[in-house]
């Protein structure tokens, strides 16, 4: 292995080959066990296919020496995903349609006689607005009458989050941080309501699922029992179609949450709102950034701000309806800079699986060119008592510039969140904020919203 | 001539594990039993529910026939059935 070369942490299970960084570009390793397969899908037309629709990340192979030459066949250098983002931060409709895509990847690989030997969520990743395969070792040439080798992963990472989603409670996609490999089906087959008994589909792929592995368990009978199961294309072709039409019946409307509706309920005028756009977005022409981070981002209002300037944008919040509705936006709108995500910042994704490292931090995806935190502190210092100082300080860690709004003490909202608490909050004041904030960053500009006491910061970085 | 010694060596020589050891394919994921056993039931049951509705497409478009409703469009939905090509891809 070439020292100078790093190994994707998340790259170590399939044995067809591993993602590595040189020279900070990402590149392949195909390893020799993979060959023929990869000669599969790239010679029976389903990887053009495939690319055509951008259903699967594009390659080049390139001549460039193998980081573990010992056992490489090729080496190709996929198109890069500018965000990594996870399933525990996707909305429903963002894992219905990573599930939908993977299932028709698999159904276009059968025409193929190729099938897709794993079903991982962390498989897909967003690009352009639209989800993308990402894992071009995931495919191999189909034996007759094979099982699906991926059904259970399937289910695992899509069919059972998702049902659990829609029939038990919304917030259970945060569920994936805690089973690295999806959801147990035992597991999901006991938190679903009864009703979902009836349901023909998610009686068969969930209950009864659960209930076939608890009784081969430890069986001894098992190698006997895998040898007599044979499944006809047809009979896999019907297994992925019935998925696909469970998936599409699952719905979830995005409302009754907290935050889903916070636009017809702010205290703002107009003229502030109109107001604050305009020192946004003149503060986005002056930082003129290539990435933009929107923290609190509730439907993504001011986020569409940076994307009209060309800006690629995440915006993050830890409401699943109001993210829903981004990103169901970005869907209808075809945005293509757009990436909403779940995340609450009073607990952002920590590094989970293998050495905590296989699925990486929002931390260590950090910096970002920007941060838009607008209407955000007051609930990270007083909701959630976190210190400005310590408020500051993570805006540091993330980012080289940062657009803030500070919301006093006599606006109504934050009135609001004290009417039911002491004021505790000595330091919750302009003087106090701009000191914590100055340890980390130079306030380059500051302007009081029209019709309000707000105040919004243009910040840069100190060195 | 076979020595002890050579039939010891034969005894455990890997040659037997080709003899008695089945060519089971397994992937780098262990597919689970239990989720073989649902999956190539409900296959059954799915393979089954296409052949299923392809044939009842036919025999509706043969009963239409017969009562001369021919209807145009019924080979494009006897086709679509059949293939099941997903949308995004066709």
């Amino acid at each position: 292995m070439n020292l100078a070369d790093s190994v994707n942490s998340a790259s170590f299970r399939d044995p067809s080959g591993f993602i590595f960084r040189r020279n900070d570009r990402l590149y392949r390793q195909i390893n020799t066990s993979y060959r023929e397969d990869y000669q599969s899908l790239i010679d029976s037309g389903l990887y053009e296919k495939l690319v055509g629709t951008n259903s699967l990340i594009p390659h080049e192979e390139v001549g460039i020496v193998p980081a573990d030459d010992s056992v490489a066949y090729k080496i190709i250098e996929p198109a890069v995903i500018p965000f990594i983002s996870y399933p525990y931060e996707w909305t429903f409709t963002q894992l219905k349609d990573a599930a939908l895509l993977t299932l028709e990847v698999q159904l276009t690989a059968l025409h193929h006689n190729i099938s897709l030997k794993d079903a991982s969520a962390y498989n897909v990743q967003f690009l352009r607005g639209k989800p993308i395969f990402i894992d071009t070792l995931s495919f191999e040439r189909r034996k007759t009458d094979e099982p699906w080798v991926a059904y259970r992963q399937f289910c695992q990472h899509f069919l059972c989050p998702l049902a659990l989603m829609c029939y038990t409670d919304i917030r259970l996609n945060q569920i994936m941080k805690i089973f690295v490999d999806g959801v147990p089906i035992d597991f999901a087959s006991r938190m679903l309501p009864f009703r979902t008994q009836f349901h023909w589909s998610l009686l068969a792929h969930i209950h009864l699922h659960a209930k076939a592995q608890q009784r081969y368990a430890d069986s001894g009978d098992r190698p006997k029992v895998r040898r007599k199961a044979k499944i006809s294309a047809l009979g896999l072709r019907g297994i992925v179609v019935n998925l696909k039409n469970t998936i599409n019946k699952l719905h979830w409307t995005p409302k009754g949450t907290e935050w889903a509706n916070y636009y017809d309920q702010t205290n703002y005028s107009s003229l502030a709102t109109d107001h604050k756009s305009e020192v946004v977005s003149k503060y986005l022409d002056d930082l003129r950034p290539d990435t933009v981070w929107d923290l609190g981002a509730n439907v993504g209002n001011y986020s569409r701000l940076a994307c009209s300037k060309g800006v690629e944008v995440i915006s993050f919040d830890s409401d699943p309806a109001a993210t829903e509705i981004n990103y169901l936006k970005v869907k209808s709108d075809e945005e293509r800079n757009l990436l909403p995500l779940i995340v609450d910042l009073c607990n952002p994704s920590g590094g989970i699986g293998w050495s905590a490292k296989e699925r990486i931090s929002l931390l260590d995806r950090a910096p970002v060119d920007t941060v838009l935190a607008l209407a955000l502190v007051h609930h990270l210092a007083i909701s959630n008592n976190v210190p400005l100082s310590m408020i500051a300080e993570f805006f540091a860690r993330i980012c080289r510039s940062l657009i803030v709004e500070f919301v006093p003490k006599e606006d109504s909202q934050v009135q609001k969140l004290l009417l039911t608490r002491d004021d505790i909050f000595d330091l919750y004041h302009q003087g106090g904020f701009e000191s914590a904030f100055k340890e980390h960053f130079e306030i380059q500009e500051s302007c009081l919203l029209r019709n309000s006491a707000r105040l919004l910061y243009k910040m840069t970085k100190s060195n | 001539m076979i020595t002890r010694e050579n039939a010891r060596r034969l005894s455990l020589s890997p040659i037997w594990i080709l003899l008695f050891v089945s060519y089971d394919c397994y992937a780098y994921l262990d597919p689970g039993t239990g989720s073989i056993i649902i999956q190539s039931t409900i296959a059954a049951v799915a393979g089954a529910a296409i052949v299923i509705k392809t044939y009842w497409y036919r025999i509706s478009g043969f009963i239409s026939k017969l009562l001369n409703c021919h209807n145009d469009n019924l080979e494009t939905e006897v086709e679509k059935t059949i293939t099941d090509e997903p949308s995004r891809f066709s």
